[in-house]
């Protein structure tokens, strides 16, 4: 019996390595096969006769399409650089150092991803709009000199923006990797007389390397294919970038229907580029074992001590928290408060009503539309948890068959943006109706489960990496079943990381809007969709009201997340 | 009461209006309560219309009111195209689709062309026959193009095209990124007259938007003096009191939006009983109320009155392609503005 474990052991690795292709197939290779042919179609259809290559040459012989490149490229590099800088420095003062009051600015740094991208854009030009923006307002009325001093339509508005929308989204993918350095290192370091700037340079950043360049990475592909942000703020100055391209084409085609066939050229664009990325992920994954931190040999962590530096620490996050949730959720509540829009102004305190926030408890649609954006982000946040854990471990862990290709799958959805992912789930379920989800939540499910998949297994991934299975292999030879490794070993290290994931996914799920309005129906509307519909419908104040009650249900989610979590023992996060 | 006799009195209702004689009314009557029998019978019909669910809701009332056997469900999509593609997406699929569409004139040609769309004898229930277009689409609503203007920041009210591109108002005036309203222009002023206004609008820096509604919203807020808006579009902040105004164009462009009855339809006679009530004199007003827009072609509208006296130009529905290829061209010019 002895001698057929590793057999044993063998066929079940086959078995997962097979189920877990399954999955990702369905989820992920269906719809991008649907958008490849859609990319050969005479009207960008799957199902038409006819076979064209007019749409890839247009695509690609646009003179436009260089600086269309160099323009979002910038965008999401800058974006990205933003977020990954912002997100470390919260990750390194809220998980390894001793600030004061942890817990809170742990609950409070979270807190901008309840605010939809597309109400955090509307916020931010009323705060730095080049005529009505509160600051632009108060900085001529000081100088007595016209501005506009700062504009909020322009590419560095958009990067900073965009950055402060997903610092949040990093912060969580770098917060347990930071937790996780043991303290032994650096404090040997410091007994050889090492300073902090070394000790980071030389001991913390090449430990981070893995989880950072995971990190990066998504931010930035995250950058490529955002869309709200790059709408409400780029487009009104004409900088285009490839997501409102596309949205461009889907919506504003002259002939009225959506460009699908040349959506579905420019999606070669983002799969080449993320196959490229991949393997540079995959390389740096190879290296990852140099940067293990917590191994089975007496490892521990304590913060490091701030002294001084606690006080600009604590202003630091404060002025993160201004920016990116309370100036915005003010600017938010206030237009919420209008009869219409308006610039903040105590001349006009005197139009404040509720009447729009009255409005969302007496309407029926509100009440179900968050009942369905809760049941969705619920059902996504644990199906993407436990698939990026599956996926992550399989790659990490075993030896199975095509661990390369399911890590490449499980990350291929960056690719596609939300808008192709309903067109190309439309066509999936339409033709596939033994499954019957189309027009339900479930479709929306499915379509964030592969959405949100790389985030997962990316975050999972970075965090594995510096897990050395050492700890396992230990408590294998001790004699413990692999059942009580998973409980004992793995999941309480894995469970942040997996809570952190979840969390973010329930978060992005509530706000998430280019999916759900492709696949929009009567019985599957969510409060994103309910949201965009107002503000489409030139209601904007309507939907800063729908805005701020989905910040205060992720606020409750948030509360109650973190009360689980501590009674649940998790570390971090 | 039967329940004849009341589709019957709904019908009648619904006929009241009509310039026809005792005896047309009753003949119209007559073949709306047959097909509010038929429709009686049917599973509710869809109804693919871009309005937001709530305006939705507020139409379909209407109709419940007047025809309570017969069952429709609005299904909000965002963007005439949107609805369009979901059509064709869905017909294509071979799964159940829309029975009633309502979507602008350019994804009324598409669809007439894949033969989505299916012919209804509508003037046999008693439509205006200048409301019918094939037997197949009928008019249902126009947006109207106009100009929106802050009424604190621009002191003398606009009097037309020339004040957006007057130079005090540079980088203060906004534009629908979709360059409808001028390539519906093109058929008044020809193409070289309307491209060579386009690119002094351009020079202006205009301020972009994805659809009218922000662009409205903007002039309200006081981000830019004055904008090419739409009609329908800026009633809602002056509704409220926000301290705009609009002003009729000479010519004002115009697009159409049409209603019809979709090829795959599963109930096809609540399909047809819905636009012929929903394109009556009481249909329209009721959709007015709800979305701000009705067809001008119906005296009782708002927007009928709105127009009135108004030279007006758009491309019909049986030769959009002019329109399609100006669109095509402004969307480059769009596309080659550089960003400082």
């Amino acid at each position: 019996m002895k001698a057929s474990a590793p057999a044993t052991r063998r066929a079940g690795e086959w078995a997962a390595g097979g189920a877990l292709l399954l999955v990702l197939g369905y989820l992920v290779v269906l719809p991008l096969l649907i958008l490849v042919v859609a990319a050969f179609r005479p009207h960008g259809f799957p199902f038409e006769p006819g076979v064209t290559f007019a749409h890839v040459t247009n695509a690609f012989l646009d003179p436009g399409l260089p600086r269309l490149i160099s323009g979002t490229l910038t965008f999401a590099i800058g974006a990205s650089a933003l977020a990954v800088m912002l997100g470390l420095l919260l990750a390194f003062l809220l998980e390894r150092t001793d600030m004061p009051w942890r817990g809170v600015w742990r609950a409070a740094v979270v807190l901008p991803m309840a605010m939809p991208p597309m109400l955090l854009g509307i916020a931010w030009t009323l705060l730095l709009g080049p005529r009505i923006g509160v600051f632009n307002v108060m900085l001529s009325e000081w100088t007595g000199v016209r501005g506009p001093f700062l504009n909020i339509y322009s590419l560095s508005g958009m990067i900073f923006v965009e950055g402060l929308a997903l610092a949040p989204s990093a912060y969580l993918m770098l917060a347990a990797p930071v937790g996780n350095i043991g303290s032994a290192m650096q404090e040997a370091a410091a007994m050889s007389a090492a300073g902090p700037l070394r000790r980071w340079l030389k001991i913390d950043l090449p430990l981070l390397t893995p989880a950072i360049a995971a990190c990066a990475l998504v931010m930035f592909v995250a950058g490529l294919v955002v869309f709200d942000i790059p709408a409400i703020i780029g487009v009104p100055s004409k900088i285009i970038v490839l997501s409102t391209h596309i949205y461009g084409l889907a919506h504003n085609p002259p002939e009225s229907l959506p460009r699908y066939g040349e959506i579905g050229a420019l999606s070669f664009l983002f799969i080449g580029l993320l196959v490229g990325l991949v393997a540079l992920y995959q390389r740096l994954g190879a290296r990852a074992q140099r940067y293990v931190a917590i191994t089975g040999r007496g490892w521990r962590s304590s913060p490091v001590p701030l002294r001084a530096w606690k006080y600009p620490a604590v202003a630091f996050v404060i002025l993160y928290f201004l920016l990116t949730v309370a100036a915005p959720f003010a600017a938010l509540l206030w237009t919420s408060l209008l009869p219409y829009q308006a610039r903040i102004s105590p001349d006009l305190i005197g139009l404040l009503t509720v009447s729009n926030h009255l409005a969302f408890f007496g309407n029926a649609r509100a009440i179900s539309a968050t009942i369905h954006s809760l049941e969705v982000a619920l059902l996504a946040a644990s199906a993407v948890a436990v698939l990026a854990f599956l996926v992550a471990a399989y790659v990490n862990r075993s030896r199975g068959p095509g661990r390369r290709i399911i890590d490449l799958l499980a990350a291929a959805p960056l690719a596609i943006p939300g808008v192709m992912m309903g067109m190309a789930l439309i066509f999936v379920y339409l033709t596939f109706d033994w499954l019957p989800v189309y027009g339900t939540i479930w479709i929306i499910v499915l379509a964030f489960a592969a959405e949100y998949l790389p985030f997962g297994s990316r975050a999972m991934n970075g965090v594995m990496s510096q897990l050395h299975p050492e700890l396992e292999e230990a408590a294998r030879m001790s004699g413990a079943a692999p059942s009580r490794v998973l409980r004992k070993i793995l999941l309480p290290l894995f469970l942040p990381a997996a809570m952190a994931v979840w969390l973010w996914v329930f978060a992005h799920a509530l706000r998430a809007l280019s999916a759900p309005v492709m696949l929009q129906g009567r019985d599957n509307i969510v409060l994103s969709t309910l949201l965009w519909g107002y503000w489409n419908s030139g209601e904007p104040t309507i939907a800063a009201a729908i805005g701020i009650w989905l910040i205060v249900i992720l606020t409750l989610a948030t509360i109650g997340w973190r009360l689980a979590s501590r009674r649940g023992g998790a570390a971090h996060v | 009461m039967t329940d004849f006799g009341m589709t019957r009195r709904s019908a009648l209702a619904l006929l009241s209006t009509l310039p026809v004689s005792f005896i047309g009314r009753e003949v119209f009557a007559q073949a709306i309560a047959s097909l509010a029998e038929r429709a009686a019978s049917e599973d509710p019909a869809v109804w693919y219309e871009s309005s937001r669910p709530d305006q939705g809701d507020q139409v379909i009332a209407a109709f419940a009111k007047a025809f309570p056997k017969a069952k429709v469900r609005h299904e909000s999509i965002p963007g005439g195209n949107g609805v369009a593609a979901r059509v064709t997406q869905e017909s294509m699929a071979g799964a159940r689709t829309a029975d009633i569409v309502t979507v602008g004139g350019g994804e009324t040609t598409q669809l007439l062309k894949a033969n989505l769309i299916a012919p209804q004898d509508f003037e046999a229930y008693g439509l205006d026959p200048k409301l019918v277009f094939s037997k197949r689409a009928v008019h249902t609503a126009v947006t109207v193009y106009c100009i929106v203007y802050n009424k604190t920041l621009v002191k003398k009210k606009p009097a037309g095209w020339d004040d957006l591109l007057d130079p005090q108002y540079k980088g203060e005036v906004g534009t629908w990124v979709r360059a409808a309203a001028l390539a519906e222009l093109s058929r008044a002023w020809g193409e070289d007259k309307v491209m060579a206004y386009y690119n002094k609008l351009l020079a202006q820096e205009p301020m972009f938007f994805n659809s009218a509604a922000p662009l409205a919203q903007s002039v309200a807020a006081g981000e830019i003096a004055l904008g090419l808006g739409s009609y329908h579009n800026s009633l809602p902040p002056m509704k409220k009191g926000a301290p705009i105004d609009i002003v009729p164009l000479d010519p004002s462009p115009m697009s159409s939006v049409f209603s019809f009855v979709a090829s795959k339809a599963r109930s096809p006679a609540t399909a047809a009983l819905f636009i012929s009530w929903l394109c009556s004199p009481a249909g329209n007003v009721v959709y007015e109320e709800a979305t701000d827009r009705g067809t001008p072609l119906i005296a009782a509208t708002k927007t009928a009155k709105f127009v009135a006296g108004l030279p007006t130009t758009e491309w019909p529905l049986d030769n959009k392609e002019p329109y399609a290829a100006i669109f095509e061209k402004m969307n480059r010019m769009v596309a080659n503005v550089t960003v400082k």
